[in-house]
C-alpha cells in the first residue's frame, strides 16, 4: 500500500532513491533493531486486534457477558444468511457508489480551480479546510443543530415560505441516508479538492504550454492534461476516501441516527458496532468485521487498477 | 516554525525540488490571463464556478456560524430567528456547558492524552525512521509493507479485540490505554513521514560525526533529527489533529467517567440538555471547535503541508 | 545529551499527573472507601440536583467515604456497564431500569442477587409490596432493591384543546381524530407530540395496538414475536393507522424523540402527549396549570372499555455488582442512606420521583406527578408495558421498526412485518 514516493507533490526528487555508500550495508542489521520498538508497539496494537478479529469471528459469544464457545463457519454462514447484513451492504454500497464519484469529480474540479489562484483563492483554502480540522463528534452536534426538526435548514425553509418541506431529515427513511451521503460530500470535498490541488500544482508548466498552442479551453485542459498526468494521485487519493468511507463514516450513523429509521442508515461498519457493543452478537460483529476488511482490501486493489498511471 | 522550503536545510538539500516547483507559479498565472481573454461562453462558465465554489464554501461555513450566534441565544430565538447574530447575548450557555459536561477536565483530559501520545510517537518513531531511511533492500520494503497494512484495519471491527485487549492488561476504562494505543495507530504514517525526511540527510554529514567518534544513537539525535525538523512538525500537526479529535475508541475504551474521559467523548453528552437549552449544545460544540481552529489558523502554511503530505503518503 | 534530558523531563512532567492522578482527574475506583455509582440523572436536573445534596449528605455523615458518579445516558448506560463488567472495572452499585440486556444480568453473574442483603439490613419492610414481584425473576431471585416506578398516563393541554373547540377531553377514538381535525384546522403540526424516534414511540406503538390485542396475547407477542400472523394485534396495528393516518400525530413524528417530545408539551405546542410520571414532573407551573390526565382513548369494539395507562415500578433499581459486593459495608450503608424514609421523601417532594418504598407519595410542587400517581381506577384501564416481556436483543431493533410505523404511507401489514424483522435482527 506505500506508494512510489515520486507521487509526493512536496518532497518529489528528493534523492530517496540515490546509491548510497556500502557502509549503510555494513552497519545496517544493528541499525535495523532501532525499529523493533515501533514494530513491536504497531503489531502489539493494530496489527493483533486485527489478527484477533479473525480468530472471534469462529467464536459464538451470544453476549458481552454470555458463555462463549468455538463455532467454526457458524458466523459465516449466519451473517451470509441474514437479510439485515446484505441491506447494510446495499446501503455501504449505495454510500459508496454516490458519495465517492461525486466527491472525487467535484474536487478535482475545485482543485482544478484553486491551482489558477482566482481572487481570494488565500480565503477559500482555509475555508474548504475546516471541515479536516473539525473532530467527528463535533461535526455530528453541526450537522445535527443544522438538520434537526427544529434546526438551521427547516428553519431557513420556513422563513423562505417553505415551511411545507419541513421535515425529520435524520429521522426520514427517504432523506436520512441522504443526510449521512451530504455530511460526508461536505466533509470530504474540500479536504480532497486542497490534497489534489497541491499535486495539480506540481504540473509542469510546459504541458500546458504545448496544450495553449492546440488553443485548448479549460475544460479540455482539465480531461486531456491535467488528469491524466495526475491520474494515479487521484487513484491515492480515492482510495484514501474509500477507505474513510466505507470504515469511517460510520461514526456520523453513530452519532446522528444509530442506524435509523427502521435500518435505513445501517451500513456495513455501523452493523459491525452495533452488533458488538449494541445488541452483543460478538462474534457476528467480527464475522462481518472479517468480510468488511475483505472488500476493503477488494475495493482497494479494484481502484488501485482502474486509475493506474497509464501513460 | 518555519515551512519546508524555507528553512535553509531544505534549500540546501533539494535543490531539484526548488527547481521544479518554480515554473508552478507561472502557469498558473498565466492560466487566469487567458481565462480572462476566453470567449463569451467561457466567461460564463466561469462566472458559474465562481458561484459554485463560492456556494460551497458558504454551506460549509454558514453551520459554523450558525453554531456560534446560536451560543449565545434563547432556544425560541435559535428557531425563529436562525442566522440572525444575537441582539441580547446570553452568556451562561458556557458556563453551563462547562458545568454539564465538565468540559474543564475534558480539556485537561484531551490534552494529557494527546501530548503525551505526541511524546510517544516521536520516542518510537524517530528511531525506526532512522533504522529504516539507512537500511536498504528488502528489510525496509518488507517493513513499510507492514506499516502499510495498517490503512486497513476497519476501525469499526477492529474495536471489538481493542476493547478485549484493554480489558485483558486492566487498562479498560483509563485514559493510559489511549496513551498507549494512539501512537501505535499513527506509526505508519509517521514512519513513512519521516523516513521520507531522513532519507534526504547526506551521507557526508553522517560520516563526519562517525570521523569525530560519535556513536550512531548520537548520530540519530544530533545529525538526523535537527535536519528532520519540518518531518518532525509535520508528523506533529498531523497526529495532533488525529490524537485531538478521536472519538469512537475514547468512547468505548475510556468510558463516561468525567475524570478520565476526553472533550470528544464528553461533548455529544450534552444532547441531553438539548430539549431544555439548545445553546448548551451549541456553546459546548463552539468550546471544543475554537481550539484547534485557533491552532489553524496559527500555523495554516504549515497545517496544510503536513495534512497534504501526510496523506500522500498512504 | 540536553535534548535527552529536556524530553524526559517533558515526559514525566506530562505523564505524571495522568498516572499518578491529581483531585478530580484522579478516577481512584479502587478506593475502599470510593463507591462507584453509575446511573444516568443528567445534570441540571431536579433529580440529579436532590441526588447531589443527598450525596453530600452521605459523605459528611460517613467521613473517609466518597461516591464517585459515573454517568451515561440512559440506553448507553446498560452496554457500557456490560462492557465494563466483562473488563472487571464495573461501578460498584448501578441505577438503572429493570428491561431489555439488565434481565439477564443476574444470570450472567453481572450484578449479584440482593434478596440476603434486603433480609438481613432489614430493608424489606421499606418497599411497596408490589414492587417486589416485578424485581424478582423466574428463579425467585430478588434481582436489585427497587428504587423508582412510575405512572404513564396521557396529558391533555386544556387550553390548546378549548382554544380549538374541542369540549372535554376525549376519552375514545372518535373524539381524539375530530380532535386532531379541529386542531390542524387551526394551524397546528397535530394533536399528539410523541417520540416516534425512541422508547416513548414504541411503548405508545405497542400501547395503541393493545386496543384489540388481549393482555395474555399481548405479553406473549412481545416475547416471541408474530405480529404479522396474529388477526388482533394486525387489528390494533389498523387501527394505529387510522389513528395516524387521520393526522393525530406531530407531522414528523417518526424523527422525534422523547426529548422534543416534552418541548413541545412544555412550550405549549402540543395538545396532547402520553408522558411519563419523571416528565410529567418538569411541566412549567403555567402549563401544568391547565393540564388533565386521562388515558389513552379507545376505540369502540376493543379489548378495553376505559382509556389506558401504564404504570409499573421497573423504572429504576439498585443493583449490586461483584465489585460492590467487595465493598459491601460501604455499599450497605450507601444504600440504607437512600432508603431513609427523610431521604425518600427529598426525592419525591423536591424532584417529583415516584418511588417503590413505602412513606407519603406526596409531591406538592408536582402536582401532576401527584395527580398521575392517584389516577381514578375508574377513569383508566392498565394496558400491558412491554419492558418486562420483549428480550434484550431486541429492543433496539425493535425501536427503530417503530420509527417505520409513524412514517406516513405504511401499513398495518407491513409495520407488523417490520417488528417481526426486529426479532430476527
Amino acid at each position: 500500500m506505500t506508494h512510489d514516493t515520486s507521487l509526493l507533490p512536496a518532497r518529489a526528487g528528493t534523492g530517496a532513491s540515490g546509491p548510497r555508500p556500502p557502509r549503510t550495508a555494513r552497519r545496517g542489521s544493528s541499525v535495523t533493531l532501532l525499529a523493533v520498538p515501533a514494530l513491536v508497539w504497531y503489531v502489539l496494537f493494530t496489527i493483533g486486534p486485527l489478527a484477533a478479529m479473525f480468530y472471534i469471528s469462529g467464536v459464538s459469544w451470544p453476549g458481552m457477558l454470555a458463555p462463549r464457545s468455538w463455532a467454526g463457519w457458524g458466523n459465516f454462514r449466519t451473517v451470509l444468511s441474514d437479510p439485515l447484513f446484505w441491506d447494510a451492504a446495499r446501503i455501504s454500497a449505495v454510500q459508496l457508489a454516490v458519495v465517492l464519484p461525486v466527491m472525487i469529480t467535484l474536487a478535482f474540479l475545485l482543485g482544478y480551480y484553486l491551482t489558477l489562484r482566482p481572487r481570494g483563492h488565500r480565503v477559500l483554502r482555509v475555508v474548504l479546510f475546516t471541515p479536516a480540522l473539525i473532530s467527528a463528534s463535533a461535526k455530528a452536534m453541526i450537522a445535527y443543530s443544522v438538520l434537526a426538526p427544529d434546526g438551521l435548514f427547516n428553519g431557513m425553509l420556513a422563513s423562505g415560505g417553505l415551511g411545507s418541506q419541513t421535515r425529520a431529515w435524520l429521522a426520514d427513511t427517504d432523506t436520512a441516508l441522504a443526510c449521512v451521503m451530504a455530511i460526508d460530500l461536505w466533509n470530504g470535498i474540500g479536504f480532497t479538492a486542497v490534497l489534489l490541488a497541491a499535486r495539480l500544482g506540481n504540473v509542469p508548466g510546459e504541458v500546458y504550454e504545448a496544450a495553449e498552442l492546440d488553443g485548448a479551453g479549460h475544460w479540455r485542459r482539465l480531461w486531456r492534461i491535467a488528469f491524466p498526468v495526475t491520474r494515479d494521485y487521484v487513484g491515492v487519493v480515492t482510495m484514501l476516501q474509500f477507505l474513510w468511507i466505507f470504515f469511517g463514516s460510520a461514526q456520523n450513523v453513530l452519532l446522528l441516527t444509530q442506524g435509523g429509521p427502521g435500518n435505513a442508515t445501517t451500513n456495513l461498519s455501523f452493523l459491525v458496532y452495533n452488533k458488538a457493543f449494541v445488541q452483543s452478537d460478538l462474534g457476528y460483529s467480527q464475522a462481518a468485521g472479517v468480510l468488511l476488511f475483505l472488500a476493503g482490501l477488494l475495493g482497494m486493489l479494484a481502484i488501485r487498477r482502474v486509475l493506474r498511471q497509464n501513460y | 516554525m518555519s515551512s519546508t522550503d524555507t528553512s535553509p536545510h531544505t534549500r540546501d538539500l533539494r535543490p531539484n525540488e526548488k527547481r521544479r516547483r518554480r515554473p508552478e507559479r507561472s502557469p498558473a498565472a498565466g492560466t487566469r490571463r487567458r481565462a480572462r481573454r476566453g470567449g463569451r461562453r467561457s466567461r460564463a462558465l466561469w462566472t458559474l464556478s465562481h458561484c459554485l465554489v463560492w456556494l460551497y464554501a458558504l454551506i460549509l461555513v454558514v453551520p459554523l456560524y450558525y453554531v456560534l450566534v446560536s451560543s449565545f441565544k434563547e432556544t425560541t430565538a435559535i428557531f425563529d430567528q436562525p442566522l440572525t447574530p444575537p441582539i441580547d447575548p446570553v452568556w451562561h450557555y458556557f458556563a453551563d456547558a462547562f458545568r454539564y459536561a465538565r468540559l474543564d477536565l475534558a480539556l485537561v483530559n484531551s490534552a494529557l492524552v494527546t501530548a503525551s501520545a505526541l511524546v510517544l510517537t516521536l520516542l518510537l518513531a524517530i528511531p525506526a525512521s532512522f533504522a529504516l531511511a539507512r537500511s536498504r533492500g528488502r528489510v525496509a520494503t518488507v517493513l513499510e509493507r507492514i506499516f502499510g497494512l495498517g490503512f486497513l484495519v476497519p476501525t469499526f471491527a477492529a474495536l471489538v479485540p481493542t476493547f478485549l485487549l484493554a480489558a485483558y492488561t486492566g487498562l479498560f476504562h483509563t485514559r493510559m490505554f489511549l496513551v498507549l494505543l494512539l501512537p501505535a495507530g499513527a506509526m505508519p504514517l509517521s514512519v513513512v513521514v519521516l523516513t521520507q525526511f531522513m532519507r534526504a540527510v547526506p551521507a557526508e554529514l553522517e560520516e563526519s560525526a562517525r570521523v569525530d567518534g560519535a556513536g550512531t544513537w548520537s548520530i540519530l539525535w544530533r545529525v538526523f533529527v535537527p535536519l528532520s525538523m519540518p518531518g518532525i512538525a509535520t508528523v506533529l500537526l498531523l497526529n495532533f489533529l488525529n490524537f485531538w479529535n478521536e472519538y469512537l475508541y475514547s468512547l468505548v475504551i475510556i468510558g463516561p467517567d468525567t475524570a478520565q474521559r476526553t472533550i470528544q467523548v464528553a461533548l455529544p453528552t450534552l444532547q441531553a440538555n438539548q430539549a431544555t437549552e439548545y445553546g448548551v449544545l451549541m456553546a459546548g460544540t463552539a468550546i471544543t471547535v475554537v481550539p484547534v481552529y485557533i491552532v489553524y489558523l496559527l500555523l495554516q502554511r504549515r497545517m496544510e503541508q503536513a495534512l497534504i503530505s501526510g496523506a500522500v503518503k498512504m | 545529551m540536553r535534548r535527552r534530558v529536556m524530553l524526559a523531563g517533558t515526559i514525566s512532567a506530562i505523564l505524571a499527573p495522568a498516572l499518578s492522578g491529581c483531585g478530580a482527574l484522579d478516577p481512584g475506583d479502587d478506593d475502599p472507601e470510593t463507591l462507584v455509582f453509575h446511573h444516568s440523572l443528567t445534570a441540571g436536573s431536579a433529580s440529579f440536583a436532590v441526588y447531589d445534596a443527598v450525596r453530600a449528605e452521605f459523605e459528611r455523615e460517613n467521613p473517609g467515604a466518597r461516591v464517585k458518579d459515573l454517568v451515561s445516558g440512559g440506553t448507553d448506560l446498560i452496554n457500557v456497564y456490560e462492557t465494563a463488567r466483562l473488563a472487571g472495572k464495573e461501578a460498584d452499585v448501578v441505577l438503572v431500569n429493570l428491561a431489555e440486556k439488565s434481565l439477564s444480568w443476574t444470570d450472567y453473574d453481572a450484578t449479584v442477587p440482593v434478596g440476603g442483603y434486603l433480609e438481613r439490613w432489614g430493608l424489606r419492610d421499606r418497599v411497596l409490596p408490589q414492587a417486589l414481584p416485578e424485581w424478582t425473576d423466574a428463579e425467585g431471585r430478588l434481582v436489585g432493591f427497587p428504587w423508582s416506578g412510575f405512572s404513564w398516563p396521557v396529558a391533555f393541554n386544556t387550553r390548546l384543546l378549548e382554544a380549538a373547540g374541542v369540549s372535554g377531553v376525549p376519552r375514545t377514538a372518535a373524539q381524539l381524530v375530530d380532535a386532531a381535525d379541529r386542531v390542524r384546522a387551526r394551524g397546528a403540526r397535530g394533536l399528539v407530540s410523541i417520540g416516534g424516534n425512541d422508547w416513548s414511540g414504541q411503548k405508545l406503538l405497542m400501547q395503541i395496538m393493545q386496543a384489540h390485542l388481549p393482555p395474555e396475547r399481548a405479553r406473549r407477542l412481545f416475547a416471541e414475536a408474530g405480529f404479522a400472523s396474529d388477526a388482533q394485534a394486525l387489528r390494533g396495528l389498523e387501527h394505529f393507522v387510522e389513528l395516524r393516518d387521520a393526522g393525530v400525530f406531530f407531522d414528523g413524528a417518526q424523527g422525534i424523540n422523547a426529548d422534543s417530545m416534552n418541548s413541545d408539551f412544555y412550550t405549549g405546542q402540543a395538545a396532547v402527549v402520553s408522558m411519563i410520571s419523571g416528565s410529567l414532573a418538569s411541566v412549567p407551573p403555567e402549563v401544568a396549570d391547565v393540564v388533565e390526565l386521562g388515558g389513552w382513548p379507545v376505540p369502540a369494539g376493543g379489548v378495553y372499555d376505559k382509556p389506558t395507562a401504564l404504570r409499573g415500578y421497573t423504572s429504576a433499581g439498585l443493583w449490586i455488582s461483584p465489585n460492590g459486593e467487595e465493598k459491601i459495608d460501604l455499599v450497605e450503608r450507601f444504600i440504607r442512606h437512600l432508603y431513609r424514609e427523610a431521604t425518600a421523601q427529598r426525592f419525591v417532594r423536591e424532584a417529583g420521583e415516584v418511588l417503590a418504598l413505602r412513606g407519603p407519595a406526596e409531591s406538592p410542587d408536582f402536582p401532576l406527578v401527584a395527580a398521575a400517581v392517584n389516577l381514578p381506577e375508574s377513569a383508566v384501564s392498565y394496558a400491558v408495558l412491554p419492558d418486562l416481556h420483549v428480550p434484550p436483543a431486541v429492543s433496539q431493533p425493535l425501536i427503530r421498526a417503530t420509527s417505520l410505523a409513524f412514517t406516513p404511507g405504511r401499513d398495518a401489514q407491513s409495520i407488523a412485518a417490520d417488528l417481526d424483522t426486529a426479532y430476527r435482527s
